[in-house]
């Protein structure tokens, strides 16, 4: 009986050896991570154009998403060819609704979500660019650009 | 008297003093001549390319900036975007094509201002976030 006990701790350490082995040996699956992007302005925005950079040219874009508005396309125009690349420099997003100024969302809001992969021990340097905002008329406007990042479990 | 007198002896008296005087008129170009010659020869000729160098880069600059400036268009205009496209593009006017160009398109789209269609609004649109387009794309 005690040996049969013996026996078994034995194959149950060589067990948990190989489990952790098997896990050591795993490459690098990276953390996922949510930039989301922000226009503030004192006009609703119907139109908006922005480009994410990530300065040491290390982003990988898995996925994209509109914002809180649902009258904006989702998810916004952005080049395909970020998702096939892998990792890319830069992102151009943009996208407009054709709803009217009063059902349109004013203030500070969140026009996009951009799902990245990290890898590495380095933190992300993201740069924010704001190519064209525009109101309900078509008219540009003023308006300020800000992100804010979260890990995602 | 050697044998040169003795033979201008048997000659008639008017060739031998014309013989005399062709001796004495033949010029003589000695050493100092040849060297002022060389000398001024090398002057000259140091001057020269010196002159034609100054005047080569004088207008080597000119020159290069139109050279420069040639090569850049002949590049724009054989790979960069047409102008007339760029034109065609710039719905609303602002001298550059960004998401309010086809914003301005969908807009009129929606008002029945304008024939264009779904399919090229969404062209648009995608060509505006486009990577491998310059960032800005101005008009000319």
């Amino acid at each position: 009986m005690i040996a049969r006990c013996h026996s078994l701790a034995k194959s149950l350490a060589v067990l948990c050896a190989l489990a952790a082995l098997s896990l050591a040996a795993q490459p690098e699956a990276g953390q996922f991570a949510t930039v989301d992007v922000f226009v503030a302005s004192a006009e609703p925005v119907a139109a908006w154009q922005i480009e994410l950079r990530e300065r040491r040219g290390a982003m990988e874009v898995v996925g994209i998403e509109r914002g809180d508005d649902p009258t904006f396309r989702d998810p916004p125009f952005f080049d395909r060819v970020v998702l096939e690349r892998g990792v890319t420099e830069r992102l151009v997003l943009a996208s407009f609704s054709l709803s009217d100024a009063a059902q349109l969302s004013g203030g500070r809001v969140r026009v996009a979500r951009v799902h990245v992969r990290t890898t590495g021990a380095a933190t992300p340097d993201y740069e924010l660019r704001l190519v064209a905002v525009g109101a309900a008329d078509g008219r540009p406007i003023d308006a300020e650009l800000s992100f804010e990042t979260q890990a995602e479990r | 008297m050697d044998d040169r007198d003795q033979e201008l002896e048997t000659l008639p008296p008017a060739l031998v003093s014309r013989l005399k005087a062709s001796d004495r008129a033949q010029p003589i170009v000695d050493p100092r001549t040849d060297r002022a010659v060389l000398d001024a020869a090398r002057a000259y000729f140091e001057q020269r390319p010196a002159a034609v160098a100054l005047r080569r880069r004088r207008f080597a600059m000119p020159l290069g900036a139109a050279a420069a400036v040639l090569l850049a268009v002949l590049v724009v205009r054989s790979f960069g975007p047409e102008p007339a496209v760029l034109a065609r593009d710039d719905v609303d006017g602002s001298g550059r094509v960004d998401i309010l160009d086809a914003f301005a398109l969908a807009r009129a789209a929606r008002d029945d201002a304008s024939g264009a269609t779904a399919a090229r609004i969404e062209e648009l649109g995608y060509r505006v976030v486009a990577l491998d387009t310059p960032r800005t794309r101005s008009l000319p």
